[in-house]
């Protein structure tokens, strides 16, 4: 059975996904079809055909952000700049988090009783894959298309935020307490090679996130351009 | 007779706001205008009127409101600001012009028969 609501809710949403269209622009396109389709009802077709006449005028969900976009520039920028602030506060996330994984995972291999070097060794393997974690969950987020609007929202970026804050005070807490219980495990000779083998950890970001950067830039490769019927 | 897009662009300014001049409309009977006069041979994609009437509120050429229409349903209203009237006036002056410099060479064709 055909249910023309849904449809529409479908309609609407498939174009939603733009940033070009805000709201406002939804509700009068959907108006417009509205419209239309009781046109076209009223001349003896049935709701579904009016409904697949209605949105082929109306125009496809490729032609008409392009033109939108036109007119709502500031609307498109601010979803932008909402983006490179989530951005940052993931790029954030990642190195905090990777941070106290390096320092968790020098005191473990300590504990595990392994020596100076290699266990700051191992807690680089740790920062490392935590690292590399949070890399493939961010591009995962990107292709799915509803964690990504939900991390495009505000919302999603004040909650990272506020993770990073979170994770940052942990991560504050871990470097006084960790030497202090590190000395006490192993000498502090041990403790002092450890914390050399750390200084490598800056090699993560500036090799792995720039691998980061030029992945999305390849996947944001974007198709030519469509034209535009009416503009003057 | 399908027209070309660029005429139809040029075009779609001097039209809404004739069509505006003749007292308040919205997008979709806008749209059923056009398509009436032009006895169904000029097809606007829908859609696209939109950011043209966006563009002309912006720059204060005409006016929008919402209200509720006799559908039941929010609808968005236009109406012809005294700025639009000035420059459906000037449009309309440079059609003519054009109209009329085609007009007279296409008339002074020689007939060939």
């Amino acid at each position: 059975m055909f249910d023309l609501n849904q449809q529409m809710a479908q309609w609407r949403q498939s174009l939603g996904q733009s940033e070009s269209l805000v709201r406002s622009d939804l509700d009068e396109l959907e108006s417009h079809l509205r419209d239309q389709i009781d046109q076209l009802t009223l001349s003896g077709l049935s709701s579904e055909e009016a409904f697949w006449i209605a949105q082929r005028r109306i125009g496809n969900a490729k032609n008409l952000p392009c033109e939108f976009a036109k007119v709502n520039g500031s609307a498109v920028f601010r979803r932008r700049l909402q983006w490179m602030l989530v951005g940052i506060m993931a790029y954030l996330l990642i190195i905090v988090l990777s941070h106290l994984a390096s320092v968790a995972g020098t005191l473990a291999a300590f504990g595990a009783g392994f020596h100076g070097y290699s266990a700051g060794w191992i807690g680089q393997g740790a920062q490392i894959l935590v690292t590399l974690t949070g890399l493939a969950l961010v591009i995962a987020a990107l292709k799915s298309p509803g964690i990504a609007r939900l991390a495009g929202s505000v919302g999603g970026g004040l909650f990272l935020g506020l993770f990073v804050i979170v994770a940052s005070i942990l991560l504050i807490a871990a470097r006084f307490l960790i030497p202090i219980l590190t000395v006490r495990l192993v000498s502090v000779e041990e403790y002092g090679q450890s914390v050399l083998i750390q200084n490598a950890s800056m090699l993560v970001y500036s090799v792995l996130i720039p691998i980061l950067v030029v992945t999305l830039l390849l996947q944001l490769r974007s198709p030519a351009a469509t034209t535009n019927p009416v503009d003057a | 007779m399908s027209i070309s897009k660029d005429l139809v662009a040029a075009s779609a300014t001097p039209m809404i706001l004739a069509i505006l001049a003749e007292g308040e409309s919205y997008g979709y009977a806008i749209t059923r205008r056009v398509r009436e006069l032009s006895g169904g041979q000029m097809e606007w994609t829908d859609g696209m009127l939109y950011p043209v009437l966006h563009r002309l509120e912006r720059q204060g050429l005409i006016k929008s409101v919402e209200r509720i229409s006799e559908t039941g349903r929010k609808r968005r209203y236009y109406h012809i600001q005294s700025r639009g009237k000035t420059a459906l006036d000037k449009q309309q002056s440079q059609w003519m012009l054009v109209h009329s410099v085609l007009n007279q060479l296409w008339e002074s064709k020689p007939c060939l028969t």
